[in-house]
């Protein structure tokens, strides 16, 4: 057989192997790579629209701390223990509804370590783990207090409206037992009472949120304070008193 | 003319013919070799423009990101964070008034409380006191069992005083609701 005979199937064999081992993987890649592209062009846009975000979400962060939201913020869930603004708010609670505080203690309680606190050690890709928001520490506060039955519950009303993030763990009043005179007889109930309440406060500490930029407030360039301002509403709108119906009384511990 | 082979001529004019043919299939076949060679370069060419708009946009995002301030970034998130926990907190924690309103709404005029106390961990509301009668500590017991915010109550203990009166405890099992 001729070279001449020969020189078609070789081509055919030829354009064969340059389509197959060159054109394809080439035509794949080119199909991955705009596809690749595309994921920039949107992941660019997006860090371009973060950027803008983060400033105009930072100008008004800066602007809101001088607004009632925003101090409302860092006063319910304050950056630092601020033990002192807790005794100092019971004091005037004590004060206000007439009862004595005695006995305050404090305990505090470490938080469990956030994901977001443990360091990187590799084994994943750091660019792709988003910050998970952190627990937030806490101190157990005990107070011993006394009074009458009404300005308890007063007490117990405005500790549970003091604008501060904050879980009741228990509390309990007691009839002080029945004082007895000179000769030994008991003397007439004088309605004092004592109490005990165990409160967990909240407060978060500054972080460093690595990857921060990817979560989803910088999407807008404002803060949703709904749910502050309700919260804000709330807390303002102290409701009086309710007064027993039918069967009940306005102090179950005297008749 | 005499002597003449015609049959020679014939066969050189076939030669020729043949020759054409394959000289132009041939030069066919390069072309066509020539094209599917181009058509790769062009491709290859076009990858690397592609790989090169790649690497620029990832060398802008890269600079976009180092560009962004860390602090700002640090503060808008422990903003938004402290909104979080706040709201989620919201409700959690048990309003010490609603307990006290709901037992004073239904405390009967026999009954004199002398202790009352709430868990959150237990979800459980202890409760004693002294009744007039027996009858009295019944009729409280049906009239909490109603409340919507109970959902289980039990009696620990229940004694004659020496001064005659019903010494009472109960135990009662909050619901979710409250």
């Amino acid at each position: 057989m001729s070279l001449k005979n020969l020189s078609f199937p070789i081509f055919v064999l030829l354009a064969f192997t340059i389509g197959v081992f060159s054109v394809k993987p080439t035509v794949e890649s080119i199909l991955q790579k705009r596809s690749e592209l595309e994921s920039k062009i949107a992941e660019n846009a997006d860090v371009m629209g973060t950027k803008q975000n983060l400033d105009s979400l930072y100008a008004s962060r800066e602007s809101l701390l001088g607004a009632p939201e925003g101090a409302a913020v860092y006063e319910y869930l304050p950056v630092s223990v601020s033990q002192d603004r807790v005794v100092d708010a019971f004091n005037y609670y004590a004060m206000q509804t007439g009862i004595s505080l005695s006995g305050v203690g404090f305990v505090e309680k470490a938080s469990p370590v956030a994901i977001s606190d443990v360091a990187p050690d590799g084994s994943a890709d750091e660019s792709q783990i988003l910050p998970v928001a952190p627990v937030p520490d806490s101190f157990t506060m005990t107070a011993d207090i006394s009074g009458s039955y009404e300005g308890i519950r007063s007490f117990l009303r405005e500790v549970s409206h003091s604008g501060r993030s904050y879980m009741l763990t228990s509390f309990s009043i007691t009839k002080s037992a029945a004082s007895t005179n000179a000769s030994g007889q008991p003397v007439s109930d004088s309605g004092t009472l004592s109490g005990n309440i165990v409160a967990e406060f909240f407060y978060l500490q500054q972080k460093k949120y690595h990857n921060g930029y990817k979560l989803p407030v910088f999407r807008n360039s404002e803060f949703n304070l709904e749910p502050i301002k309700e919260i804000i509403a709330k807390e303002n709108s102290v409701p009086a008193l309710a007064e027993p119906q039918g069967a009940g009384r306005n102090n179950p511990f005297s008749l | 003319m005499p002597g003449m082979n015609l049959a020679q001529a014939s066969q050189q004019q076939q030669k020729t013919s043949v020759g054409i043919h394959v000289g132009r299939g041939l030069l066919f076949l390069f072309v066509m070799l020539a094209v599917v060679l181009s058509v790769w370069g062009g491709l290859a060419y076009y990858e690397s423009l592609l790989s090169g708009e790649v690497d620029s946009l990832s060398a802008q995002i890269t600079d976009e990101r180092q560009g962004m301030s860390q602090d700002k970034i640090d503060a808008i998130v422990d903003f938004q964070f402290r909104m979080d926990d706040i709201v989620a907190e919201q409700g959690s924690s048990v309003d010490p008034e609603k307990l006290l309103g709901s037992i004073e709404k239904a405390i009967l005029p026999g009954i004199v409380l002398s202790e009352y106390s709430f868990n959150d961990a237990s979800r459980k509301v202890q409760m004693s006191g002294e009744a007039d009668s027996f009858r009295t500590v019944v009729q409280e017991m049906t009239i909490l069992k109603k409340m919507p915010e109970i959902e289980a109550i039990s009696v620990p203990s229940l004694k004659h005083n020496d001064k005659g009166l019903i010494v009472f405890s109960f135990v009662i099992k909050l619901g979710k609701s409250v």
